[in-house]
């Protein structure tokens, strides 16, 4: 499942991220890729330690714990501390990969599992030109392109590419997260779920088969949950 | 994308958000706090999930919860995962994975855990949580998280130590997740071994961890077995808030086989070419091992830079050994002399320790600053056992022989007693003697069992310690990238000591001693780590030993220039160390011979170079290796030794040491792996006396063992066979450093590990 949310950040907090982001001094992107993904990387990224990404991240967490659409959706458990890129110039792609199935957090030695990525958009798709996120889905190829301050939320384990960007900087947030529902499937169906009571609440009211719906929905978390 | 559009719009949550959003500043915190614990899984169901198994990022060993990564020492860490792979349940096998480092056997009653690392005794370095646990036992990793060897220097840290390094074995502590496992092992030489690992929430912040082991395995050693069984409780109040409070107790219980191996050949110098199953003890043989350790700790954090924690222990061990030593291997014949090993000690310590860590900025410099303080009482009483002598004294011919002829192939004689004599030259008196001629396997003769059978414990000394001591680091980074690093510590050390069954005061020491610990760090990025480093050490006249005049301490001081490097987004680490350590006075550690014999070598230095790997190449891939070249030399001779060992290795070091552990991921939850470790030449011999012109001594020789595995993993349950010693080589495990004897390693065995997880 691949999901747009739009409107994460407003459009003041946009303007603040871009302002931290493009008064800070970037890094080769290679710092935090796998052994085949680093194969495939060229871009720039923000060193995950910097007072810079610290101050972003808070930023970033904070819209997200605020978002009712990414909570349920994803069902987060752990996420890792949002890393930021940029695309730009002579670094400007990333082909192929799949993310690291397991990421370690850097100085606590922890470990987040990751389900599901975000790519969150600094740059709004006017400002560049290429720089498409290109997720090969089970349903085909998925190309995203986002305003400034939405997101794009898909399964980790899904082949993923951003095409070549040919003009002006794309920059974005991107981070893993390990749900507590493990199965792509089961969150699926617990988000349909989920997103069909409120539109039975919403013609029908609260009555006795949207409170059984309800449970229907908690004993499903309860029985799949990993918390 | 805009099929939910219309659900964004509503007024009304989801659910998965409403239940989550009375929890999410807690999930967020979690992710950003990076001091909280997240589990490491153990057994995964697919491939896609794989972790780094063989590293854990962080080291325990330098107080600050640094990673291993960032400290400007080489460390070794040795995690769970590693072991269970390798089917290793002792320290002493986890050991066997660290490089640079060779076993000694049997040092003078020190018959638990005893090793050298890059040369040097380590004997009194041997740490459980940062805490020093120097009782002599034989240890099991039931309830180890993980094992952490920092070389070099590191009193400024843990206070009285030598030149090699730190051993220190990590708990496994309460976490903040339910799990559950249990391991049962079964192998040929009549293995049997379970284990469970529990973790259970008791709520929000509560956890209780249990963990429990029993074992009961013969060895490819004829007659040598262990029986050993342990639990060990933890819960910790408060996890993963500002204040963490945690009690735990420790009990292990051994009771094995003593193995003092075969004896060295004195016409070539190697171990007797017998069998490497061959025996030459008896089957009454005993060595019993008792340890309780309770700990109580609290840890309070100011904020997330800056935390106290306090910890107190108690710690109580009991041991007792009773055992057969072969010496006088006689190659003609077969026959070795027997020789009885009987001793034991009670010992306590009670530990209490306080650091503080705190992280700020001063003077546009970022700071990483530890204060600590620790007190330390020991108390130790030692017995021996009573000795043949005391039961069949010496007699003369006119009520030897003149009762009975001597053997004259052996040159001795068996009294009417059924009690053996012999004597040393021909007017000498004649001795009682354990038979030489036994075969492997026998119990002691029934003459003999009155002492034999006897556990009458002699007192004959004891020991009373009390050390205060006070330290301080400050990590500073005072221009980007570059680190700089220095540390002291002052300790304050009052020694009492007893002989005798009354246990009369015969010394009464002080010490007031200082040490340091400095190192500069280059670190470009995250992945590159170069350093100098410069630590010392001191070793006083303490516990170890029983002496009771004064000298000097030990002291010993460590260069090392090293690299650390992080590959495939931290999946790899690889360290490399260039270093000199040289030690001053150091002291026998044979306790037996320590009042005749105090000082070995008045100087001698180890120059070498490690280089290890730890994690993995591929998703798939994991790989755990090491190489150690060394070398180790005698500078200067203490007085009234000769002079003729001089520029000679010193005992039980070696020149080189290598082991890799590599495991492959075939798809389908099949795993194989393989491994091999080989150590050089290690002599072993006592400082010649002044005068002595030839030096020839005892060599235990080099080797290379071969092992392997392979296992079927799902998502709640594992199997694994492992084959160790894959080709039954030959060789030497362990050596006295003083010379006697050797200890065979494994022959081939095969375990199979089944575990099952639940919840």
């Amino acid at each position: 499942m691949l999901l747009h949310i739009p409107n994460v950040l407003t459009p003041e907090q946009v303007a603040e991220c871009r302002r931290i982001l493009t008064s800070s001094t970037w890094v080769d992107g290679n710092v935090t890729s796998g052994t085949q993904a680093a194969k495939a990387k060229n871009n720039l990224q923000l060193p995950e330690d910097s007072e810079a990404a610290v101050a972003l991240q808070k930023i970033v967490l904070d819209a997200l714990s605020n978002n009712a659409l990414f909570f349920t959706a994803a069902l987060p458990k752990k996420i890792f501390p949002p890393l930021f890129n940029c695309y730009t110039g002579e670094f400007n792609t990333f082909g192929n990969h799949v993310d690291n199935a397991v990421r370690t957090m850097r100085g606590g030695g922890k470990r987040v599992r990751s389900d599901l990525s975000f790519t969150l958009f600094f740059s709004d798709p006017e400002e560049y030109d290429g720089g498409e996120l290109v997720i090969e889905d089970t349903f085909g190829s998925q190309i995203v392109k986002l305003p400034a301050g939405d997101m794009v939320l898909y399964p980790s384990s899904s082949v993923h590419r951003v095409e070549p960007v040919t003009r002006g900087a794309r920059i974005s947030c991107f981070t893993w997260l390990e749900s507590m529902i493990r199965e792509t499937d089961r969150r699926r169906l617990l988000f349909d779920l989920d997103m069909s009571i409120i539109a039975f609440r919403e013609r029908l009211g609260d009555d006795e088969d949207t409170v059984k719906l309800t449970s229907i929905y908690h004993n499903l978390l309860r029985t799949w949950a990993d918390t | 994308m805009a099929y939910h559009n219309r659900f964004l719009n509503s007024q009304m949550l989801p659910i998965g958000a409403m239940l989550l959003s009375i929890g999410a500043s807690s999930v967020l915190a979690d992710s950003a706090d990076s001091n909280a614990t997240i589990k490491a899984i153990d057994i995964q169901d697919t491939v896609e999930i794989e972790l780094p198994r063989y590293q854990p990022g962080i080291s325990k060993t330098a107080k600050t919860g640094q990673l291993a990564h960032d400290v400007p020492q080489a460390i070794t860490v040795v995690t769970k995962e590693l072991l269970h792979d390798k089917s290793e349940f002792t320290l002493k096998e986890a050991l066997s994975n660290v490089s640079g480092l060779t076993f000694n056997a049997a040092e003078g009653g020190r018959i638990g855990d005893n090793m050298n690392l890059r040369g040097f005794y380590t004997f009194g370095d041997l740490y459980l949580d940062g805490i020093r646990d120097v009782a002599q036992y034989n240890r099991d990793t039931f309830n180890l998280e993980q094992v952490d060897v920092l070389r070099g220097g590191a009193a400024m840290l843990f206070g009285r130590g030598q030149a090699g390094g730190v051993i220190n074995q990590v708990s496994k502590d309460a976490e903040a997740e339910n799990f559950g496992k249990l391991s049962m092992t079964l192998g040929t030489d009549e293995y049997k071994r379970a284990s469970a690992d529990i973790n259970v929430m008791l709520d929000d912040t509560t956890a209780l961890r249990l963990n429990v082991m029993g074992m009961d395995a013969g060895s490819t050693r004829n007659d040598v077995y262990n029986e050993s069984y342990g639990i060990a409780p933890t819960i910790t109040f408060g996890l993963g808030t500002d204040n963490e409070f945690s009690l735990s107790h420790f009990y292990l219980n051994t009771h094995i086989t003593p193995d003092y191996g075969v004896p060295f050949d004195s016409a070539t110098k190697r171990p007797a070419d017998v069998g490497k199953e061959t025996f030459y003890g008896f089957t009454d043989d005993f060595e019993d091992n008792r340890v309780n350790i309770t700990t109580a700790s609290y840890t309070h954090k100011f904020s997330s830079d800056t935390q106290l924690r306090s910890v107190i222990r108690h710690a109580d061990y009991l041991r007792d050994n009773w055992a057969i030593a072969p010496g006088g291997y006689d190659s003609a014949t077969g026959s070795v002399n027997r020789s009885s090993k009987g001793n034991g000690a009670k010992e306590k310590t009670d530990t209490w320790q306080n650091d503080f860590t705190t992280r700020f900025e001063a003077l546009g410099m970022k700071h990483e600053a530890l204060v600590g303080t620790e007190f330390l009482r020991e108390e130790q009483v030692r017995w021996g056992h009573d000795g043949l002598s005391s039961y069949y004294p010496n007699i003369s011919d006119a009520n030897g022989p003149a009762n009975g002829l001597p053997d004259t192939a052996t040159g001795r004689y068996v009294a009417s007693n059924g009690i053996i004599y012999s004597r040393t030259s021909a007017t000498g008196s004649w001795v009682a003697q354990l038979p030489n001629s036994l075969e492997s396997g026998s119990s002691i003769p029934e003459a003999y069992k009155a002492v034999y059978g006897n556990k009458e414990r002699n007192i004959n000394g004891g020991y009373k310690g009390h050390t205060w001591a006070l330290y301080a680091q400050d990590v500073v980074e005072f221009v980007p990238n570059w680190k700089v690093m220095a540390g002291f510590r002052k300790d304050w050390l009052k020694m009492d000591y007893y002989t005798g069954a009354s246990l009369t005061q015969n010394g009464d020491l002080r010490y007031n001693e200082m040490s340091y610990r400095a190192g500069l760090s280059y670190q470009p990025d995250t992945r590159q780590h170069y350093y100098v480093a410069w630590n010392n050490s001191f070793n006083t006249t303490g516990d170890l030993y029983s002496f009771s005049n004064r000298y000097d301490p030990e002291r010993s001081v460590t260069y090392e220039l090293g690299a650390k490097w992080e590959f495939f987004d931290g999946d790899l680490s690889l360290r490399t160390a260039v270093y000199r350590t040289i030690k001053e006075w150091e002291r026998n550690t044979d306790v037996m011979s320590a009042s005749s014999n105090p000082i070995l070598s008045k100087e001698r230095h180890t120059d070498g170079i490690e280089l290890e790997a730890a994690g993995r190449i591929t998703d798939n891939w994991d790989v755990f290796a090491g190489v150690a070249l060394m070398d180790p030399e005698v500078d200067e001779v203490a007085p009234g030794k000769s002079d003729i060992v001089v520029g000679h290795k010193p005992p039980n070091s070696t020149d080189y040491t290598f082991n890799l552990w590599t495991t492959y991921k075939l798809g389908g939850g099949w795993k194989v792996g393989g491994g091999i470790e080989g150590k050089g030449d290690r002599a072993v011999y006592s400082y010649p006396n002044a005068g002595a012109t030839s030096f020839n001594p005892n060599v235990a020789p080099h080797y290379v063992r071969y092992d392997a595995m392979v296992g079927y993993t799902q998502k709640n349950y594992a199997v694994q066979l492992n084959v160790k010693n894959l080709f039954d080589t030959t060789y030497y495990e362990s050596a006295y450093i003083n010379g006697g004897f050797a200890i065979p390693g494994t022959g081939r065995t095969a375990q199979v590990t089944l575990d099952y997880k639940f919840f």
